[in-house]
């Protein structure tokens, strides 16, 4: 059942006919959410750092 | 038994502590899953013999569907929650969820939209599934235009909470349209109650995608609240406490 369905790994890449549909898919995929959780540790750290500055103002 | 386990809930600071951990294990979980199920999907499930390769897309469309409806129900139970039990961290849910929500339902329309092109000849035709999808991402645009323009944090909160409720609607005539109405797009491809109509081979590495997903949403809408929190929470002893130890 677990068997690699091309021929080599360059038909992989290429995934005929359908390989300029599938792959910027799933790169869009990787890109939301490694962008989600990017702007996740910023926001984090912006609010940390808020606090701080506050902290230090008082 | 006791109500401990959702009065806890109540506690900002209890769920920052917590979160941080349950965020870990859901980040490496949902990674480990999320390449096992792609790569799977990709290279080892046998090609579609109507479709071709095209197919493989559905290993992303169909998890991030299932998300973008799943999370806006999950927003709508925290609507309920805000509402009937003026719980602050619902309200904070409602917030990082709206966002996520958003990102999985636009990846869900892009992604059928690109899968579309070779398989229907065209991105986008005006049926009833597509059309209510995007409705799904006005309302969540809506929802967060409508924080967005409310300064009171607790008013911001309550008119979301209506406006989510309001939007509840529109999930049951997403999941009919395709049997309400004569759509282009097929009907559901894995349903709880049924077999599916496609071999193990296919269907497995999907259900892993399928987990892999939830638990990224999981682990992401944890980090957005944690954030969230340490915001909203800023003047309380344990924020102070907790930020000038770091």
């Amino acid at each position: 059942m677990l068997e690699f369905q091309f021929a080599s790994l360059a038909a992989f890449c290429e995934m005929a006919p359908h390989g300029v549909y599938v792959w910027p898919t799933y790169g869009l995929g990787l890109l939301v959410l490694g962008g989600l959780t990017l702007a996740n540790v910023r926001q984090h750290r912006r609010a940390i750092r808020m606090i701080q500055r506050n902290l230090e103002r008082e | 038994m006791g109500w401990r386990w959702f009065h806890q809930w109540g506690s900002p600071r209890w769920f920052y502590e917590r979160a941080g951990r349950w965020q870990l294990v859901c980040g490496w979980l949902a990674l480990t899953l999320l390449i096992m199920g792609s790569l799977w999907g990709l290279a080892l499930a046998p090609v579609d013999y109507q479709q071709g390769n095209s197919y493989r897309i559905i290993y992303l469309h169909v998890p991030v569907a299932f998300l973008a409806q799943a999370l806006y129900a999950a927003m709508a139970v925290c609507a309920v929650v805000l509402f009937v039990w003026k719980m602050k961290l619902a309200d904070v849910a409602m917030q990082s969820i709206a966002v996520m929500g958003l990102a999985f339902t636009a990846l869900s329309l892009i992604s059928g939209a690109v899968w579309g092109k070779p398989t229907w000849g065209t991105y986008w035709v005006w049926d009833a599934r597509l059309t209510s999808m995007l409705i799904l991402a006005f309302l969540y645009l809506g929802v967060i235009g409508l924080r967005a323009a409310i300064q009171d944090p607790d008013q911001a909160g309550k008119a979301c909470g209506i406006l989510v409720l309001v939007g509840v609607v529109n999930l049951p005539i997403i999941k009919y349209s395709v049997e309400w109405w004569n759509t282009l797009h097929q009907p559901a491809s894995l349903k709880l109650t049924e077999k599916p109509a496609m071999p193990a081979s296919m269907w497995i590495p999907l259900l892993v995608n399928i987990v892999g997903y939830y638990i990224a949403a999981v682990y992401l809408i944890l980090g957005s609240m944690r954030a969230i929190v340490l915001e909203r929470e800023r003047r309380s002893a344990w924020v102070r406490e907790l930020v000038s130890r770091a």
